[in-house]
């Protein structure tokens, strides 16, 4: 256990103490609460778009135009990039005195050409038809992913429904109380401590997925730094003298574990910014959700399937690292394994809308999926004997890996020459222990 | 008489496939004594100390390392130097010595004081906070060799240590083999640059393709090459050729006579064959004795060829 410790400590410190970590542990909150604040602040520095409408219907003020210029006016059409209320503007003469949606298109594109445009020329709502076959059609000087399109749909989707149920014979009124009718469905659970379920009976749902992403991540980022640590450490010939001074275990496991520790500093970092945002959030919102982290040991499972994940995930890369001379030859190596870790994520996606479903609840008990989904199904409430088989394989799949690797690790740190994979496995465990 | 063993290898065989890197090795290394385990590249040398170790197991064989069946179950009490330093290049000596000193049970405060010390009696004390990358190969080593010594091993195994060290670090490297010699610790050190097991060892095994070809003293070492003669006069070589104790007799012009160079059967003496020489009056102007080195011995023992020159810096 001392060498184990040591070995730890050296890993981590070796890590923990390069400019690149400390720095990225003083950024990593800072790009958090950038990408947090940013969208909303950019938001707001941005100019509100202009809107032209140009209604060609001859419907007078029951048309589809002075219907929608009312819902901008009262700040109902939003557009979605900016998420600020849209401004009227008043069309060009050329483009007002058109008769005909082509003729308006025209005369837009040429209106567009010329400098009284400007730097911010305004998007055009050009109506045409009739009431029952409205033609429709919305310019804008530059295509984009986003625009207002979805927002005046919405609006001139309302105008048509209200002019249909209108010519149907019904008042103002009653129409109002058409469209503003509407029912908000009430989840009740058992499970919910209040009945009612809020988004705090859905946090350990939304935990699960979150260490399953989380453990992705690390396996992803902490394989290549375990596997350039090997690497390095076999380039250098430490590896022989750490083989005579230390069980290739200790060596194997203090390494991993190492790297573990690092990852949970930079947790610690993230928990830490937590702790302030969530002293900004109402008292009650607080207590519910530590309440629904912590009170039901959520915290504690979701340590232990990271720490085994990683454990089995990381024997393996340190394994593998141990045959090759250079980090690109173990990149190369391990990046198959890497591409497999998004197995159990891709499981893990499906089973948040089927978390009972037979595949999922059979993979849950096998080790590679373990770790990814047993966290949702004990959120679900899964059977004790479930759990408990889940977590008994994966000890002896995480032992097992441990002893594959720790094989793998003895042999591969004192040879040389170009890895092979099927070399690897034949003489590993061909090895007399 | 002899000692009781550190390390003692009997029929110690390893094959890797079809090769066999250690054939039916068998040697054993006294208590105290320093070991010269010699041989060329390739010759099965870094195999063995693997083995001994217990990195390697062995294919059949049997191994006895401070009384344990291999280096795995005694590692406290053994100190072991790679070819290469062995040690993190972004460390420096004080936290190698630390980190390196704990694995082997030396609480780090006490690694790193007796770091300090030798490091500074080796002339490295301005450099005890460098990262070691930015130290040169010759004082890497040394920082290295520091480190294999920091838990006073009983056995300390020193794999090709005087490799790439220039003339003065090679001197300091002896120096503190001898020390630790007298202090009582056992010394394995594979080379294969003679002069120093010349100067260093009590004992060499000389290994050529796995397989042992000499186990004994320097002395004994030396006796299994022929010593020469070089003879200047008035002489045939025929008459040369019948002294005791020729095996072969070369011609080479001289200035004013004749120079004739002699080679000797192995274990045979100079000074025997010159009397007899003296005795049946031949005209002997100079003569010139060339004792055998154990240079001469790998050569010999080892069928590399003569001209194989031994590695600068010896």
């Amino acid at each position: 256990m001392r060498r184990l410790f040591l070995i730890l400590r050296r890993e981590y410190l070796a890590y923990l103490l390069t400019p690149g970590f400390l720095v990225a542990l003083l950024v990593l909150p800072l790009v958090m609460a950038a990408s947090a604040f940013l969208p909303t602040f950019l938001s707001r520095q941005a100019p509100a778009p202009k809107v032209v409408i140009v209604d060609l219907t001859s419907l007078g003020p029951r048309g589809p135009g002075p219907f929608v210029e009312a819902r901008i006016l009262k700040g109902q059409a939003r557009n979605l990039p900016q998420d600020r209320p849209a401004v009227l503007a008043v069309a060009p003469a050329s483009v007002a005195a058109a008769r005909t949606p082509t003729e308006a298109g025209e005369r837009i594109q040429d209106f567009y050409r010329t400098p009284e445009a400007g730097e911010r020329p305004p998007v055009f709502l050009v109506l045409g038809g009739t009431a029952e076959a409205l033609d429709a059609r919305l310019w804008t000087p530059r295509a984009r992913l986003v625009d207002l399109s979805g927002t005046l749909e919405d609006a001139l989707n309302d105008w048509s429904r209200n002019a249909r149920l209108q010519a149907l014979g019904l008042t103002a009124a009653q129409v109002e109380s058409v469209t503003t009718a509407g029912v908000d469905l009430a989840t009740y659970s058992p499970q919910s401590r209040s009945g009612k379920v809020t988004v705090t009976d859905r946090l350990p749902q939304l935990a699960a997925i979150g260490v399953s992403y989380l453990l992705v991540t690390l396996i992803l980022v902490g394989s290549g730094m375990i596997l350039t640590s090997v690497v390095e450490e076999k380039s250098s010939r430490v590896i022989e003298v750490l083989v005579t001074s230390a069980h290739p275990a200790e060596l194997l496991v203090g390494k991993v574990l190492g790297v573990f520790c690092l990852f949970l500093t930079a947790l610690g970092a993230i928990a830490g910014v937590g702790v302030v945002v969530a002293g900004q959030l109402p008292a009650g919102m607080v207590q519910d959700a530590a309440n629904a982290v912590f009170g039901k040991g959520l915290l504690g499972w979701a340590a232990l399937f990271l720490a085994f994940g990683f454990l089995l995930y990381g024997s393996i890369f340190a394994g593998i690292a141990a045959f090759c001379e250079t980090p690109r030859e173990a990149q190369s190596l391990a990046t198959p394994m890497s591409v497999l870790t998004l197995v159990p994520l891709l499981l893990v996606i499906s089973a948040v809308q089927a978390p009972d479903s037979p595949v999922i609840r059979i993979a849950a008990l096998f080790p590679p999926f373990t770790p990814f989904l047993m966290l949702l199904r004990i959120a679900e409430g899964a059977p004790a004997w479930e759990v408990a088989t889940g977590i008994a394989l994966m000890a002896a799949t995480t032992a097992g890996a441990l002893w594959v690797g720790v094989q793998a690790y003895r042999t591969g740190a004192l040879s040389q020459g170009p890895s092979n994979l099927w070399a690897i496995l034949r003489r590993s465990l061909g090895r007399q222990a | 008489m002899t000692g009781p063993a550190a390390l003692e290898l009997t029929e110690i065989t390893r094959r890797f496939g079809d090769r066999t890197a250690v054939d039916r090795l068998s040697f054993r290394v006294e208590a105290g004594s320093v070991f010269g385990f010699l041989g060329p590249n390739g010759a099965g040398k870094t195999t063995t100390l693997r083995m001994v170790l217990g990195l390697v197991a062995p294919t059949s064989g049997r191994l006895e390392v401070l009384g344990a069946p291999d280096g795995r179950s005694v590692r406290d009490r053994i100190g072991f130097l790679p070819e290469e330093r062995g040690l993190h290049p972004r460390m420096t000596p004080l936290q190698a010595a630390g980190f390196l000193g704990g694995l082997k049970g030396v609480p780090a405060a006490s690694a790193r004081r007796k770091a300090r010390d030798l490091l500074e009696g080796l002339g490295l004390g301005a450099s005890l906070n460098t990262q070691i990358r930015r130290l040169s190969k010759g004082m890497a080593q040394q920082v290295a060799l520091v480190c294999t010594l920091l838990h006073d091993p009983a056995l300390i195994i020193l794999d090709e240590p005087f490799s790439g060290l220039d003339p003065l670090h090679q001197q300091g490297l002896e120096r503190l083999i001898e020390e630790r010699s007298r202090a009582g610790a056992t010394i394995l050190f594979s080379t294969h640059v003679m002069a120093h097991a010349e100067r260093l060892c009590d004992k060499v095994v000389l290994l050529a393709q796995g397989r042992k070809v000499f186990d004994g003293t320097v002395a004994e070492a030396r006796n299994q090459a022929p010593g020469r003669l070089i003879l200047e006069g008035d002489l045939s070589p025929a008459e040369v050729s019948a002294l005791p104790g020729v095996i072969r007799v070369e011609a080479g012009a001289d200035e004013g006579g004749k120079r004739l160079e002699v080679t000797l059967a192995p274990g045979a003496e100079a000074h025997e064959t010159l009397s007899a020489a003296f005795r049946a009056g031949l005209a002997i102007r100079r003569f010139e004795s060339r004792e055998p080195g154990l240079h001469e011995a790998f050569l010999l023992l080892t069928g590399a060829p003569a001209s194989t020159p031994e590695v600068a810096g010896a």
